[in-house]
C-alpha cells in the first residue's frame, strides 16, 4: 500500500446525532486541554531560564507533562461534577479514533456537513499541524462502527484491519525512508522522521452519566512506534540524518540508587528481532468513582494483526522488545540497621557483585494519586510505581571461567553458551517476576534451585545459605521502600527518555516547520 | 511631611473598586465580593519590589516562586490596610494640613461609600470636580490647567484603540468631544485619526482644569524603532495643540515603550520641562526588556554584520514567500506576532478570521520601515541601552526641580488566562479566554475566545522563564518596570558580562559612575544600582514606586485585538478593573499636585 493511498483520518461515534450534545463536550474537552496546558506552564515555568543569575531549578519535561495532566484531569473533573443543571447534556458515549487508513476507506463514508465539527478540525490543525491533512468522519450511517463498552472500545472488524493497513505502511515507511541513508526526497525523509515521533493511532472513548457523574468513565489509548535514536553525520546537513530503532546503552545522568540496586544504564531494542513492528502502547484510564486516582499502563511490545477485541494487537512477552535497565544489586547501610541486618546486606551485596542483573520492563503501571491536602484546590498528580501490576522480567548473569563453575550455574537453572574466545562460558538466567528473583537470592525457587544450591565448596554454601536468609529477610521488608523508591527513580528514567525524545522530535519538527531546504 | 504614595494609590484602587463593585453587590454578598476582587487585581505588599523578588529567587521549585509571591501580595497585613480608606495610614498629619489637600481628602473620605452608577461619567461627579479643583491650584491664586498625556507603546501606531480606553471616553465626553477620536482610514495597520489638531479643538473653547489626550496612529511615529522618532513626534504634537492648550502644564502617562519614550522629553526637549509636572510609568519598560535582548542576539546569529533593511530586501526580492517565515523569529517575543507567527495565523484562520488580509498587513510591514527598523527599537530597549540612559540622564541636568517618576507594574499570572477573575460575576473565576468554545448554533463563540489572550499566552511563556521569579508581566519583568534609581541590585544581576563591558567602556557612564565611587568594573558591576548615581544630583527626580496590580501587559485595553466585524460584532473583554485603577491614580496625581504646590508656594 502507497503512501499516496493513504489518508489520516479521525472517526467518531456518538451516542446521538444531537449536535448540541457534541457541542457540550466539544466546550468541556477545550476548556479543559486549554486550562491544563496554562497551568502546566504556569506551574513549571517561572524563573527557570534567567538570562543572568541563579535560576529556580524547573521540573523535567515528564513532570512538565505531569503537571499539565494534573490540571486537564481537574478541570475535567470539575466541569463534570459542577455543571449547571440547565446546561447541555453530554453524550451518554464518544468515541474517537484518530490514525491512518486506506484513502477509498474514508472516502467511503458520508461527508457530512457538520459546522462545529469542520471548526473543531481547523481548530486541531492548527494546534497540532502534523495531524493533518486528516479527514474527520461520522460513523452511524455505515456498518462499522465504533462503540464504548464496558469502559472499552470494540472495534469492527472493517475498521481494524483498515487501521492496521495504514499503521503498517506508517512502520515500513519510517523502516524505509528514515531508517536509511539511501537518497530519497529529502522533504519525504524527513517527514517520516517527523512520523516516528507521532503516535501512529489514538483512541479516546468516554461514557457519561449526566445524573451520577461519578458514573462517568474515560479511556484514552495511544499507539507510538518504538523509540528512535536520531543520528547525522553532520547536524547541519539533513540528507546525513537518519533514524534507528532503540536507543542504544545509555548510562543515565546519574547512578539511581533504589533499595536493592543501584540502576546504571537503560537501553532499549538492543537485540531485537527487527522483522517485528515493535512499540509502545499507553493507556489512560479513567473513572470518577474514585476522583483522586488514575491508572496508567506503559506498554513495550510489538504489534501484530489480531481478530481479537483490540484496536491492535500487541505482545509485550518478549524481553526483546521490553525496555532495558542494568541493575548493581546494592543494598545500602542505614543509620538504624542492627548488626544482623548491617551482616545481612553486606553479605547479600558481596553475592549479587558477582551476578550483573539486567531488568527488562515489559509494562509500567502507574497509579496517579493527587496529592491530599487541606485545600479544594487541584494538585499534582503524583506517579507511583505498582511493582505488582507492572510486568518486569530480570536477568542474571555471569561468566564462569571452568567448567566446574559452569556446571554449578547450570545446576541453578542456568542457560550456558561458551564464550567467542573460548576463554570461559556465558551463563545467564531469565526470571519473569522480581518474586522469582528474590526467591532465587533468597535460597530456593519453584523454577529451578536457589543460590545456596549452586554454590559447590562447602564455604561458598554456608556463605550462601547466609545471603539467601539475610537476602529474602532484606528484601522482604524492604520490599514498599523499594516500590516507594522506584517511583521516582522510574520517573528520572522516564525523564530523561523523554527529554532526548523531545530533543529529536522538536530538532525534526524545527526542521519541517521552517522549511529550511 | 510623609506620604506612602504607594500605599495611598492602593487604598485609592481598593476604594474604588468598592465603589463600583461591591456597594451594588446584595449585602450579604459584599464581603466575599470584595476579597474575590481584591485577591484577583490588587497586588499590595508593604514590601519594596526587590523584597519580593529576592524572596521569590528564592524559592527551589517555580511553584514555590508562586506560593512566596501570593505570600507577599495576598498577606492579611496588606489586605487590612487596604480594606477600609483611612488616609490617616498613609498621609501624614503636616501633609493634610497643606492647602486644599483637607478639602480634597476630605471629599474623597465622605463619598467612601457612594456607589458608582453604571456609566457614570467620572468628571462629572462629585469626585471628578475635586480632582479639576486640585489640579487647578497653582500654590497661589492663579488658576492652572493640567492635562495627562497618555503615550501607548511598542506597535502603538498600528493599535486602533485607545489605552484605558474607558477613561479616555470619559474625558472626551466631558470636554464635548465625541467619545473616541474618529478613524478616518483604516488599512490593515495603517491608521489615520482625525487630526489632533481639530479633535481636541472641540468643545468648549475654555480650557478645563483637566483633560486627557491621547495620541494615536502615525501621530507616534514608527513605533517600532527607535524611540527618539515617537519622541520628537510628541514634542510636536504637544506643540500644535490648539491654541486653548497654551498654558496647560502635562503629565505623561508612559506604557511600555511609551515610558522611555516620554522620559527622553527631558533629553531631546529640554525646554518642555517647565511645563511637565511629572511622569507616569505603567508598566514601562524603564530598565529594557529581556525580549529585546533575545531578539538582538537573535538578529545577530541570522543577520551576520547584514544590515536588516539589506537582509529584507535581499530575501524579498530571492523568495518572498518565504520572508515572513524566516523573519517570524523576530516577532516571537514582541506584541506584533500574531502576524507572523505561522501557528497563530493558522488559529486564526480556523476561526474564521481572513486571515490573507493579515497575510497582506504582514507584506505592509516588510515593506515598510516597521521590519527594517527593528533593531533600532529594540537597542533602545535593551537592559543595556536602558541602564544607560537611566545612569546618564537621571539626574538634576535634565530633570526640573520636584519633578515625580511614579513607576507602576503589573504582575501577571498565567492562570488567568484560563480562569480569569470576572467583574461581572462578582470576582469569581469565568472560562478560559484562551479555549474556543462553540454556541448552541455551532458557531464560535467570540464573547469568550480572545485572540489577545492566544497572542500574548503564546508569546510571553519564554518571559516567565526568563524572569527573576517569574515576576513579570508578559512582556516586562517587574524591577525592569522601576526607575533604576528606586533598584538596589547590583547591575551585575541582570546585566551580562559583556554588557556590563560595553557601558563600563562608555566614557559619559564612567564619568557619571566614578562621581559615585565607582572606580573600577567590579564595583560599578557590584554596586547597588542606586547609589550609582549620587543622591545631590539626583534630587530633582522623585521617583517613587507605586507597587504592582495583578494584571497582565494588556490589561489596560478593553481587547486590542479584536475579531473582524464581517467575523463578529462581539469581542471577549480583559477583565480588569481600567476605570477604578485611572480614578485612583489620578486623585493620587491631584493630591501630588497639591502638595508640590503648596510646597512650592512655601518656598
Amino acid at each position: 500500500m502507497t503512501e499516496s493511498s493513504l489518508c489520516d483520518a479521525f472517526l467518531y461515534r456518538s451516542d446521538l446525532g444531537e449536535k448540541h450534545r457534541l457541542v457540550t463536550f466539544f466546550n468541556l474537552a477545550s476548556n479543559a486541554v486549554t486550562y491544563g496546558m496554562a497551568m502546566g506552564s504556569a506551574r513549571t515555568g517561572l524563573g527557570t531560564d534567567l538570562p543572568v543569575g541563579k535560576s529556580i531549578a524547573g521540573p523535567s519535561l515528564y513532570y512538565q507533562a505531569l503537571h499539565a495532566y494534573s490540571a486537564f484531569d481537574w478541570e475535567f473533573q470539575q466541569q463534570l461534577f459542577e455543571r449547571d443543571l440547565d446546561a447541555q447534556p453530554l453524550p451518554r458515549e464518544i468515541a474517537i479514533l484518530a490514525g491512518r487508513f486506506p484513502k477509498a476507506f474514508v472516502d467511503g463514508f458520508t461527508d457530512e456537513d457538520l459546522a462545529e465539527v469542520a471548526t473543531a478540525q481547523r481548530i486541531a490543525c492548527a494546534i497540532a499541524p502534523s495531524l493533518r491533512p486528516f479527514a474527520f468522519r461520522r460513523l452511524e450511517k455505515i456498518d462499522q462502527s465504533l462503540s464504548p463498552a464496558q469502559g472499552g472500545v470494540k472495534y469492527s472488524t472493517g475498521i481494524r484491519e483498515k487501521l492496521w493497513a495504514g499503521s503498517i505502511a506508517k512502520l515500513n515507511s519510517i523502516e524505509d525512508k528514515a531508517c536509511c541513508t539511501d537518497d530519497c526526497d529529502l522533504e519525504d525523509k524527513l517527514a517520516s522522521m517527523a512520523s516516528a515521533y507521532a503516535p501512529l493511532c489514538t483512541v479516546f472513548a468516554a461514557s457519561f452519566d449526566d445524573a451520577q457523574p461519578d458514573k462517568s468513565f474515560t479511556r484514552l489509548a495511544i499507539y507510538l512506534p518504538a523509540l528512535h535514536t536520531l543520528h547525522a553525520e553532520d547536524v547541519d546537513d539533513p540528507s546525513t540524518w537518519r533514524l534507528e530503532r532503540g536507543v542504544p546503552p545509555i548510562a543515565l545522568p546519574s547512578p539511581l540508587q533504589v533499595s536493592a540496586a543501584c540502576i546504571t544504564e537503560a537501553s532499549y531494542l538492543r537485540d531485537a528481532d527487527r522483522t517485528h513492528h515493535q512499540g509502545i502502547a499507553l493507556e489512560v484510564r479513567r473513572d470518577f468513582v474514585d476522583p483522586q486516582r488514575v491508572t496508567m499502563r506503559v506498554g513495550f511490545g510489538r504489534f501484530f494483526a489480531t481478530d481479537s477485541d483490540d484496536l491492535m494487537g500487541f505482545d509485550g512477552g518478549d524481553h526483546r522488545d521490553a525496555l532495558h535497565l542494568v541493575l548493581h544489586g546494592n543494598l545500602p547501610l542505614e543509620e538504624g540497621d542492627g548488626p544482623r541486618t548491617r551482616a545481612a546486606k553486606e553479605s547479600a551485596n558481596r553475592a549479587m557483585k558477582v551476578f550483573s542483573i539486567e531488568a527488562r520492563v515489559h509494562q509500567l503501571t502507574l497509579h496517579l494519586n493527587r496529592d491530599s491536602g487541606p485545600e479544594n484546590i487541584e494538585k499534582l498528580l503524583r506517579p507511583q510505581f505498582s511493582l505488582e501490576e507492572s510486568k518486569i522480567s530480570f536477568r542474571i548473569e555471569r561468566r564462569a571461567s571452568s567448567r566446574t563453575e559452569r556446571l554449578s550455574l547450570q545446576a541453578a537453572g542456568f542457560e550456558w553458551e561458551e564464550l567467542p574466545d573460548g576463554s570461559g562460558y556465558l551463563c545467564w538466567r531469565e526470571f519473569w517476576t522480581w518474586d522469582r528473583l528474590r526467591e532465587f537470592f533468597g535460597g530456593g525457587s519453584s523454577e529451578g534451585r536457589g543460590l545456596g544450591g549452586m554454590l559447590i565448596t562447602s564455604r561458598e554454601k554456608l556463605l550462601g545459605q547466609a545471603i539467601g536468609r539475610a537476602t529474602k529477610m532484606v528484601l522482604d521488608h524492604s520490599i514498599e521502600s523499594i516500590e516507594q523508591s522506584l517511583d521516582d527513580e522510574i520517573a528520572k528514567i522516564v525523564s530523561a527518555g523523554l527529554e532526548r525524545y523531545a530533543t529529536a522530535r522538536d530538532v525534526l519538527a524545527g526542521r519541517l516547520h521552517k522549511g529550511l531546504f | 511631611m510623609s506620604i506612602d504614595w504607594k500605599l495611598l494609590f492602593h487604598q485609592l484602587f481598593a476604594l474604588e473598586i468598592k465603589k463600583e463593585y461591591v456597594l451594588g453587590a446584595p449585602e450579604h454578598e459584599c464581603e466575599d465580593v470584595y476579597t474575590r476582587l481584591l485577591n484577583g487585581f490588587v497586588h499590595y505588599s508593604p514590601a519594596s519590589f526587590n523584597d519580593v523578588i529576592a524572596h521569590a529567587m528564592e524559592a527551589e521549585t517555580p511553584e514555590h516562586a508562586q506560593q512566596i509571591r501570593r505570600d507577599f501580595y495576598e498577606h492579611p497585613v496588606g489586605r487590612a490596610l487596604l480594606h477600609d480608606f483611612d488616609v490617616a495610614r498613609c498621609v501624614d498629619a503636616e501633609s493634610r494640613q497643606l492647602a486644599g489637600v483637607h478639602e480634597f481628602l476630605s471629599v474623597i473620605e465622605d463619598n467612601c461609600d457612594r456607589a458608582i452608577e453604571k456609566g457614570e461619567n467620572f468628571f462629572a461627579s462629585i469626585e471628578g470636580e475635586n480632582l479639576a479643583r486640585a489640579f487647578a491650584f497653582d500654590g497661589g491664586t492663579n488658576r492652572q490647567e493640567v492635562a495627562l498625556v497618555m503615550v501607548p507603546g511598542y506597535a502603538a501606531h498600528t493599535i486602533a484603540h485607545a489605552i484605558f480606553e474607558e477613561i479616555v471616553t470619559d474625558a472626551n465626553a466631558f470636554q464635548g468631544r465625541p467619545s473616541s477620536r474618529p478613524l478616518l482610514k483604516a488599512d490593515g495597520i495603517d491608521l489615520e485619526f482625525e487630526e489632533h489638531t481639530s479633535f481636541y479643538a472641540r468643545g468648549a473653547g475654555e480650557p478645563c482644569a483637566f483633560d486627557i489626550l491621547h495620541p494615536a496612529g502615525t501621530e507616534l511615529g514608527n513605533t517600532t524603532g527607535h524611540n527618539r522618532e515617537t519622541t520628537d513626534k510628541i514634542a510636536e504634537w504637544i506643540e500644535t495643540l490648539p491654541e486653548k492648550y497654551s498654558q496647560t502644564k502635562f503629565i505623561f502617562l508612559g506604557y511600555s515603550k511609551g515610558a522611555p519614550i516620554v522620559l527622553d522629553l527631558v533629553n531631546r526637549h529640554p525646554a518642555m520641562s517647565k511645563r511637565i509636572l511629572g511622569y507616569v510609568t505603567h508598566a514601562g519598560v524603564m530598565q529594557g526588556a529581556h525580549a529585546a535582548r533575545a531578539f538582538l542576539e537573535q538578529a545577530k546569529r541570522v543577520l551576520r554584520d547584514v544590515p536588516m533593511g539589506e537582509f529584507v530586501a535581499r530575501l524579498r526580492e530571492e523568495d518572498p514567500a518565504r520572508l515572513a517565515q524566516v523573519i517570524s523569529p523576530f516577532f516571537s517575543q514582541f506584541d506584533l506576532s500574531w502576524l507572523t507567527v505561522p501557528r497563530v495565523r493558522e488559529l486564526l484562520g480556523s476561526f474564521g478570521v481572513d486571515v490573507d488580509s493579515y497575510g497582506r498587513q504582514s507584506e505592509r510591514l516588510l515593506a515598510g520601515r516597521e521590519v527594517r527598523e527593528l533593531l533600532d527599537g529594540a537597542r533602545d530597549l535593551s537592559p543595556q541601552e536602558r541602564v544607560r540612559w537611566s545612569l546618564l540622564h537621571l539626574n538634576n541636568a535634565c530633570f526640573a526641580d520636584r519633578t515625580y517618576v511614579f513607576n507602576l507594574s503589573g504582575v501577571a499570572d498565567v492562570r488567568d488566562f484560563v480562569r480569569p477573575v470576572q467583574l461581572g460575576r462578582g470576582g469569581r473565576a469565568g472560562p478560559s479566554l484562551l479555549a474556543p468554545t462553540l454556541r448552541k448554533d455551532g458557531e464560535l463563540d467570540w464573547d469568550k475566545l480572545s485572540i489577545d489572550a492566544i497572542v500574548l499566552y503564546f508569546t510571553s511563556l519564554a518571559g516567565f522563564r526568563n524572569s527573576p521569579g517569574g515576576l513579570f508581566d508578559m512582556q516586562v519583568d517587574l524591577a525592569s518596570s522601576k526607575t533604576l534609581v528606586l533598584d538596589t541590585r547590583p547591575l551585575a544581576a541582570s546585566l551580562k558580562s559583556e554588557e556590563l563591558d560595553a557601558l563600563w567602556a562608555d566614557p559619559a557612564v564612567r564619568e557619571r559612575v566614578a562621581q559615585s565611587g565607582a572606580s573600577s568594573r567590579e564595583v560599578f558591576a557590584a554596586k547597588p544600582r542606586c547609589e550609582l548615581i549620587r543622591e545631590e544630583q539626583r534630587s530633582n527626580v522623585d521617583a517613587i514606586d507605586l507597587g504592582e496590580f495583578r494584571g497582565h501587559h494588556w490589561s489596560l485595553f478593553v481587547q486590542a485585538l479584536r475579531p473582524p466585524a464581517n467575523v463578529s460584532e462581539s469581542h471577549a473583554v480583559w477583565d480588569f478593573p481600567r476605570k477604578a485603577y485611572m480614578r485612583a491614580l489620578l486623585q493620587v496625581l491631584a493630591l501630588r499636585n497639591l502638595v508640590d504646590a503648596s510646597e512650592s508656594e512655601a518656598t
